[in-house]
């Protein structure tokens, strides 16, 4: 069945390629759909095309979902309002839609790396579903606001149904979203790393998401970010565990000069964070388990197993994200006083090593930055949360202080 | 003949070259009597260094409680020339990275495991 959905979305992508709607001239994320419209005008009807002096898709035009329901939403105005938020209002964040198609066309098509085919392609079929959801948001408001600042139609049709299949028409060439909170959005690095051609990977939905889990590395603070993944790698992991890794100096200690994040896994694939038998007090529902999927690396769906266990409650690793700070934060010492484990790159037993004051922020912003793409997304745990471990060491006394700076900058996040 | 010789060879260099695990062996033994000399066998030069040098490291080690324990080693994973070996001691596990070095292995570094 998978597959078939699969192909679909490839058919899907190439029709929009080819219909090449995107540079008509038309402002913004009309462009697209101005096309579309011109297409289907002929089949539109004749009366709602001039009850009509403004339709969402362009001056005069309807677009025909079917012979009971048109789209006439009539609505320049609200548009135009939404134009302004969409434009004008300090953005932060954009996605590039096009350039996305053909990532999406290049990789399930061209590529032949089936790991590489695999998984990205349905990173980004997921980035469209995040697409879609986002305008099913906004497309409300138009609606909206369309009450307000007609002119309306005689009849109001109902929106079509917004699936990925069915959405591609309405999809924009650049979105642009307002930050509203105070944070600062960090820059987050993508590193190249190698994937597993061996281990299978699930992708969540972000609704799933709902917890972060704080790790230090256990390394050097310096140590690469490929030798961090190609221990994962050896362990039978996909690829890193973590979704991310920030780079810091340590407290009092200003040996690297900033912080660094880098995304070395996408959020939406299940890491490896939490630990393989550690689950949460939470019994998903039928339709949440069914927004996980499983795939082989070659791209071929597969039994989503083991997601929860014989209680009914499920596994860690698929509602949390996991972010790790490089370095050693756990005292030295084969059995040091406080019982932590022995590490030669740890501190000496009586010193501390801590989170630098920045960091904590620097943290605080990334989990906002996170809770604003993944609503559910409220709590902070630490790795020993989960399991016996000395991990993520002194970052643990930290974990206060990152929920207070959240809270500061304007998210919501608790213990 | 000459076959012969080639498998003699390996299975001596295979016999003589510590293993991974041996030279986490070693390193318990360094824990306990820390000597300098003992460093280049064990740590690899990446790793003498990160660590601040020699008498950094004897330093280190000396301040260690000397409690006697009971350690187990064992090979976790290995990815091409490095090998992956965890030192379990009570609940205490820690994890080493063991890179090749002129065909022996040393501690390149230390890494968490899951």
């Amino acid at each position: 069945m998978k597959i078939y959905v699969f192909l679909a979305l490839i058919f899907s992508v190439n029709t929009l390629l080819a219909a090449n709607c995107f540079d008509n001239g038309a402002p913004g994320w009309l462009k697209g759909s101005v096309c579309k419209a011109e297409r289907s005008f002929e089949t539109c009807p004749s009366k709602d095309a001039q009850s009509c002096d403004y339709t969402l898709f362009g001056p005069n035009l309807c677009v025909p979902n079917n012979e009971k329901s048109v789209i006439k939403a009539c609505a320049k105005k609200s548009l135009d309002k939404n134009f302004k938020r969409f434009h004008q209002m300090p953005s932060y964040h954009y996605l590039t839609f096009k350039s996305r198609i053909r990532e999406i066309e290049k990789l399930c098509t061209e590529d032949s790396d089936q790991v590489k085919r695999a998984s990205k392609c349905h990173e980004l079929l997921l980035s469209i579903r995040e697409l879609s959801d986002f305008f099913e948001d906004h497309l409300k408001i138009i609606e909206e606001d369309h009450d307000v600042f007609g002119p309306r139609c005689e009849t109001h049709g109902s929106f079509p149904p917004l699936s990925i299949f069915s959405f591609d028409q309405f999809l924009p060439k650049t979105i642009y979203i307002d930050n509203p909170y105070k944070f600062k959005v960090p820059k987050i690095i993508e590193p190249d790393l190698k994937t597993n051609k061996r281990s299978d990977f699930c992708i969540r939905n972000k609704e799933l998401i709902d917890t972060i889990v704080l790790h230090h590395t256990g390394t050097s603070n310096t140590e690469s970010l490929e030798r961090i993944n190609n221990y994962h790698i050896s362990l039978g992991w996909y690829k890193t565990g973590y979704h991310y890794i920030v780079r810091t100096s340590y407290e009092n200690d200003g040996t690297l000069n900033s912080d660094l994040f880098y995304q070395t896994r996408n959020p939406l694939i299940t890491g490896a964070q939490a630990g393989s038998y550690a689950y949460e007090e939470k019994k998903p529902t039928k339709s949440e388990l069914k927004k996980i999927s499983c795939y082989t690396t070659s791209g071929y769906p597969k039994e989503t197993k083991n997601i929860v266990n014989s209680q009914g409650f499920i596994k860690a690793n698929s509602t949390t994200i996991g972010i790790a700070v490089m370095g050693n934060f756990s005292p030295i010492g084969p059995l040091s006083p406080n019982g932590r484990r022995d590490n030669p790159t740890g501190f000496p037993n009586g010193d501390q090593r801590n989170l630098n004051n920045n960091t904590v922020t620097r943290i605080a912003e990334l989990m906002c930055h996170l809770q604003e793409k993944y609503p559910n997304l409220k709590k902070l745990k630490k790795h020993s949360d989960y399991k016996e471990s000395s991990c993520p060491g002194s970052i643990a006394d930290s974990m206060s202080e990152i929920i207070k700076k959240t809270k500061e900058i304007g998210c919501d996040f608790s213990l | 003949m000459r076959f012969f010789f080639i498998v003699l060879l390996s299975l001596s260099n295979s016999l003589f070259a510590a293993s991974s695990t041996d030279v986490v062996n070693e390193y318990i033994g360094f824990i306990e009597n820390p000597k300098a000399e003992k460093i280049d066998e064990i740590f690899s030069e990446k790793f003498t260094k990160e660590l601040g040098g020699k008498d950094k490291i004897i330093e280190l080690y000396k301040s260690f409680d000397k409690k006697k324990r009971s350690y187990s080693v064992k090979k976790i994973s290995e990815l091409d020339d490095t090998d992956y070996v965890q030192i379990t001691s009570g609940k205490h596990k820690s994890t080493f990275i063991l890179k090749k070095d002129k065909g022996t292995y040393k501690i390149d570094g230390t890494i968490e495991s899951e």
